[in-house]
């Protein structure tokens, strides 16, 4: 502390902002070579270098508590306690370990599917300049830099869904999420600008002031935070604003699917609880209320709608639909009375939105991987596909295992947490249909397993009709994908044996954020 | 010296051992099947022996046996805690902080026999295996040794996430090993069985948030608590709407797995299409799970809630022994026969929880040891019969002592066994169980009575319709038991039958430490 009062603030700016300094550097570096057109094959491996130094600046940096940055108009590397656009705390380092997750997940998956492309640098940097989107609303404490962040985080997502331009499905799904983050981006400016009306403020804690008076509430503060929410909700997914979600999964490429349904997800989630906590002045359990009937909404419609699906990209969204319902579930339970309830609830979403992440990465990892090899993204050609790639229907076994809840993976750590804080809540009845909802799930998910661990492969019947030379030369998986899958698999089973750690940091997280 | 070495200073003690060592032992059992299949069932062989020895090893300590040096021993203090209701070989780890959970694993009398049962079924599954599996072996080795991690950390867990872990471990191994190595309708009885044991799960999940906040919120409680010890210091208020429904949902949780009228349907179907080790486990112990759960919530956690709900439990129980019976007088399927006479006889341990008294309890805590050592033999015996004379068919199978002597035989025993002849396993349970139903209310007693006519019955007429008589034709092909394996399972089961037979107090001595705590 007496560093920060000291006048080295310079040095301290570096420092807390570095990772985002290592990653406008990988950024850099991958432009240059893309303009030179050299080191076509190094754009990955930077990227994957770039993203792991910039978690371990996040990691390894020591210094807990909060610390404001931009606080002071006059010295713009000022680094104080008092309130600033930017608030680097532990909910933010949180988040920012989850996005930097997805990001070298995603990248390390992209290596091999992206290589045959051109313009790798451009899309290695936009995918870095989302993440960076991403983790500035984490740490945004001011509707402003929310919303720019937002659309960091977001149109950089636009042009990379429509980056294999030559697929006609994707630049269909592309425009129609374009249409549809635009409008979302609306709302949300609607809503800042209606925040900004009541309350003459843009900066969070003032905000929390000018809504903690009951009193003076009137209809408009709802409406205001209404907006809020259904711009937001748009992201997460949440019914009644999925409707993009399935068509844009299923016709972007694989990669950028897993990057939307692991990363935009948790973005929208992140601004959500990083305004919610000026919701909480509202009257007691109003809000609650509204966000279990989404929840419940949410997850019923998201593992209905997957019962019947035939495509697996088509069922994965729906499975990412209906997990955004289990995540509100942690947003209903949001108690203003209860202090420590609230911790624990938003302490559960956090913990999902890291758990559903990985499981997601390492299913859609596994669907990209099949999708080169059987040249199909059905689930009927799953059979038997424990013959032909062992390893990729034992790591998609495990993760949809997870996605289940089954324990000791991950799934079931962060969705016991999930029920247990909507019970803290006095909401036993929504962890019942969170529970009811479990319960259906499996139906799909114990389908896909059961054709490929146990039924015979498709072709052992084919085989004397159809004789294709593309069935004879085995598709090896390359290397990239296999540590893909490798730390997917290893994250999963971490999370779920040795939970504390993970969860420690997420209370602390949402201590943080109160 | 070895056992010194390894539990004598450092801290890993012989319960994380007899945890964690199969779940740790699958991936090399799988491995070393990739080189040569038969390595696999060898060493799947030598871990679950190895499992054994360190049950009964546990068991020495336990009992404090003489054999074993003094660095084994448990102190004389938590001898006394056991005395009073406590468990004994205690590890307790925190786990996460936050929520009170912890890595607890400790014995007391309740779960020293099944964990005695565990490591005893498992070797013996494994031996079974050797002549029923010829298919994709080293996973097949690999999941089984899963399988006894799940169901030995149910019955050692002393925090309720534990506890829960094993308890949910056990489904997924069970779904492949139904789903690879079953009958023709593998692939329907295993989602069946999957779907419906964790929808179960779930809902005991649920009891098991509730029983935590309820602790939370009682007076003299900062926080809520997963552990077992807390729990059973604590007395709830019987009176709260929250613990009662935590109540029923545990409840419905176990009496799936158990399985009682009306959640049984899966039983039937998963122990029909199951390989035959597999349903020697299934019924061995993945029953005694939910059988273990209810006596351990009902005795030592919520002996409050008990009271209110004996009827209710009394009646599922009494059901359950009623219409088990009757519909395995109708069963043409050996296996599916076996497994109603399963229905049947778990419905005696719910009566017996339902006493409320030491002797019920013991009663039910000896019929899950014995139905745990019978029904394993009698679905070996039918596996094996369906092995050899390629059907299991009761009227096809007239006559089959004729080529199958030895089989027959054992059928004979197992049945008798089963039916509670005295002098056999079986036979003490029942009688523990009814004298306390008759001095807690004879009606239920009367009633159940009539279960165990139809219990002899049913095993009489299936007798009369195979053993015996004029050998059928079809069957000239089938041949009696010959492998140097099936002769041994054959002789450890018996073996235990007739032991627990005639010096029955080798059981309830050891449990005695559990049963004196609830009397008193």
């Amino acid at each position: 502390m007496e560093e920060l009062t000291g006048g080295i603030n310079m040095n301290d700016f570096i420092t807390i902002l570095l990772p985002f300094f290592v990653l406008l550097g990988t950024i850099i570096l991958c432009l240059l070579l893309e303009a030179f057109n050299i080191g076509k094959r190094l754009h990955g491996p930077i990227t994957l270098i770039g993203t792991f130094i910039a978690l371990l600046t996040i990691i390894l940096d020591t210094s807990s508590g909060v610390i404001y940055v931009f606080a002071n108009p006059n010295d713009i590397f000022d680094v104080s306690t008092s309130p600033g656009l930017l608030v680097i705390d532990d909910f933010y380092r949180f988040f920012a370990i989850v996005f930097l997750i997805v990001l070298m997940l995603v990248t390390l998956s992209s290596i091999d599917f992206i290589s045959s492309e051109r313009n790798i640098g451009v899309y290695y940097s936009l995918l870095i300049f989302s993440t960076i989107g991403m983790m500035t609303i984490a740490a945004a404490n001011d509707l402003l830099i929310i919303f720019v962040a937002w659309e960091l985080g977001s149109l950089p997502a636009y042009s990379l869904a429509a980056f294999q331009k030559s697929r006609a499905e994707t630049s269909e799904s592309a425009l129609k999420f374009f249409l549809i983050g635009a409008m979302s981006s609306a709302f949300i400016l609607f809503g800042i600008s209606l925040v900004y009306g009541i309350s003459a403020e843009t900066n969070l804690q003032s905000i929390i002031l000018a809504f903690s008076d009951l009193s003076s509430y009137t209809p408009l503060h709802i409406v205001a935070l209404m907006f809020l929410f259904v711009g937001f909700g748009y992201k997460m997914a949440a019914v009644p604003f999925h409707a993009w979600a399935v068509d844009v999964y299923q016709g972007t490429p694989t990669t950028i699917t897993s990057f939307l349904a692991a990363g935009s997800k948790a973005m929208g989630f992140a601004a959500v609880l990083r305004i919610i906590i000026f919701a909480f002045g509202e009257i007691e359990g109003g809000w609650g209320v509204v966000f279990a009937i989404l929840a419940v909404v949410t997850m019923t419609l998201g593992n209905l709608a997957a019962l019947v699906q035939e495509n697996i990209k088509r069922m994965l969204a729906y499975s990412s639909i209906a997990h955004a319902g289990y995540m509100l579930i942690g947003l209903a339970s949001i108690n203003p009375l209860d202090r420590v309830a609230s911790d624990f609830a938003i302490a559960a979403t956090e913990l999902h939105i890291l758990t559903h992440a990985v499981m997601k990465l390492l299913a859609f990892t596994a669907v990209i991987i099949v999708a080169f090899s059987l040249k199909s993204e059905n689930i009927s050609e799953y059979a038997g596909l424990r013959k032909k790639h062992p390893w990729i229907a034992f790591g998609l076994t495990i993760s949809l295992l997870s996605l289940m809840g089954v324990p000791p993976l991950a799934g079931f750590i962060s969705k016991l947490l999930l029920f247990f804080a909507a019970i803290y809540a006095n909401m036993a009845w929504l962890a019942v249909i969170g529970i009811i909802n479990s319960a259906i799930s499996i139906f799909y998910y114990l389908r896909v397993i059961k054709l490929m661990l146990i039924d015979k492969p498709l072709e052992e019947d084919e085989e004397a009709t159809i004789v294709s030379v593309d069935r004879f030369t085995p598709y090896s998986v390359p290397i990239s994908y296999q540590v893909a899958l490798m730390s997917g698999i290893i994250l999963i089973i971490l999370i779920g044996i040795l939970p504390g750690f993970f969860i420690d940091y997420a209370l602390s997280a949402a201590q943080s954020l109160i | 010296m070895v056992a010194l070495l390894t539990f004598g200073e450092i801290e890993i003690g012989v319960l994380s051992l007899i945890f964690l060592l199969p779940i740790i032992a699958s991936f090399p059992t799988w491995l070393v099947g990739r080189v040569h299949n038969n390595f696999s069932k060898y060493f799947a062989l030598i871990i679950s022996g190895v499992v054994l020895g360190l049950t009964v090893l546990a068991w020495m300590m336990f009992e404090q046996h003489s054999w074993l040096p003094a660095s084994l021993q448990i102190s004389a203090a938590e001898r006394s805690e056991l005395a009073l209701g406590g468990w004994v070989l205690k590890e307790i780890i925190p786990w996460i902080e936050s929520i009170g959970m912890s890595y607890a694993l400790g014995v007391d009398g309740l779960s020293m026999p099944l964990i005695l049962l565990s490591g005893f079924i498992f070797f013996v599954s494994v031996l079974a295996s050797f002549r029923e599996i010829h298919e994709r072996e080293p996973a097949y080795y690999a999941m089984l040794m899963i399988l006894e991690t799940g169901v030995l950390g149910t019955f050692i867990a002393l925090d309720w996430v534990i506890f829960y872990v094993a308890w949910e471990l056990v489904l997924v191994p069970m779904f492949f090993l139904i789903g690879i190595w079953g009958g023709p309708k593998r692939e329907y009885a295993a989602i069946y069985f999957f779907i419906y044991t964790h929808v179960a799960s779930l809902v005991l999940l649920l009891g098991i948030i509730g029983m935590w906040l309820q602790y939370a919120w009682d007076p003299g409680t900062i926080s809520g608590t997963f552990s077992f010890i807390e729990l059973s210091k604590h007395s709830f208020d019987s009176t709260q709407p929250l613990i009662l429904l935590a109540f029923l949902a545990l409840l419905f949780g176990f009496i799936v797995k158990v399985p009682s009228v009306p959640f049984h349907t899966w039983l039937p179907l998963a122990h029909v299409e199951a390989p035959t080790p597999g349903s020697m486990i299934l019924a061995g112990l993945l029953l005694k799970m939910g059988g273990y759960g209810l006596l351990r919530t009902s005795g030592w956690l919520l002996p409050e809630i008990l009271s209110q709900f004996a009827f209710l439990i009394a009646l599922i129980g009494l059901i359950s022994l009623l219409y088990g019976s009757w519909v395995a007088l109708r069963q043409v399927d050996m296996k599916s026969l076996v497994a109603y006479s399963s229905v049947g006889h778990m419905g005696i341990v719910l009566l017996g929880v339902a006493t409320q008294t030491s002797e019920g309890f013991a009663g039910a805590m000896f019929m899950q040891v014995a139905h745990g050592i019978i029904s394993p033999l009698m679905f070996f015996l039918a596996g094996t019969i369906g092995h050899s004379t390629h059907t299991r068919n009761i009227p096809e199978l007239k006559g089959f002592a004729k080529n199958m002597p030895l089989v027959a035989g054992v059928l004979v025993f197992g049945s008798f066994a089963s039916a509670g002849l005295p002098g056999l396993a079986g036979f003490w349970s029942e009688l523990l169980v009814f004298v306390a139903l008759f001095m807690w209310e004879p009606i239920f007693a009367v009633i159940g009575v009539l279960g165990i006519i139809f219990t002899a019955a049913y095993y009489l007429w299936m007798l009369q319709r195979t053993v015996f008589g004029e050998a059928n034709p079809k069957l000239a092909h089938s041949h009696d038991v010959s492998y140097f394996s099936q002769y041994t399972v054959l002789v450890l089961l018996c073996f235990f039958i007739l032991v627990l037979g005639i010096f029955p107090a080798l059981l309830l001595d050891v449990m005695k430490t559990a049963t004196i705590f609830f009397g008193a």
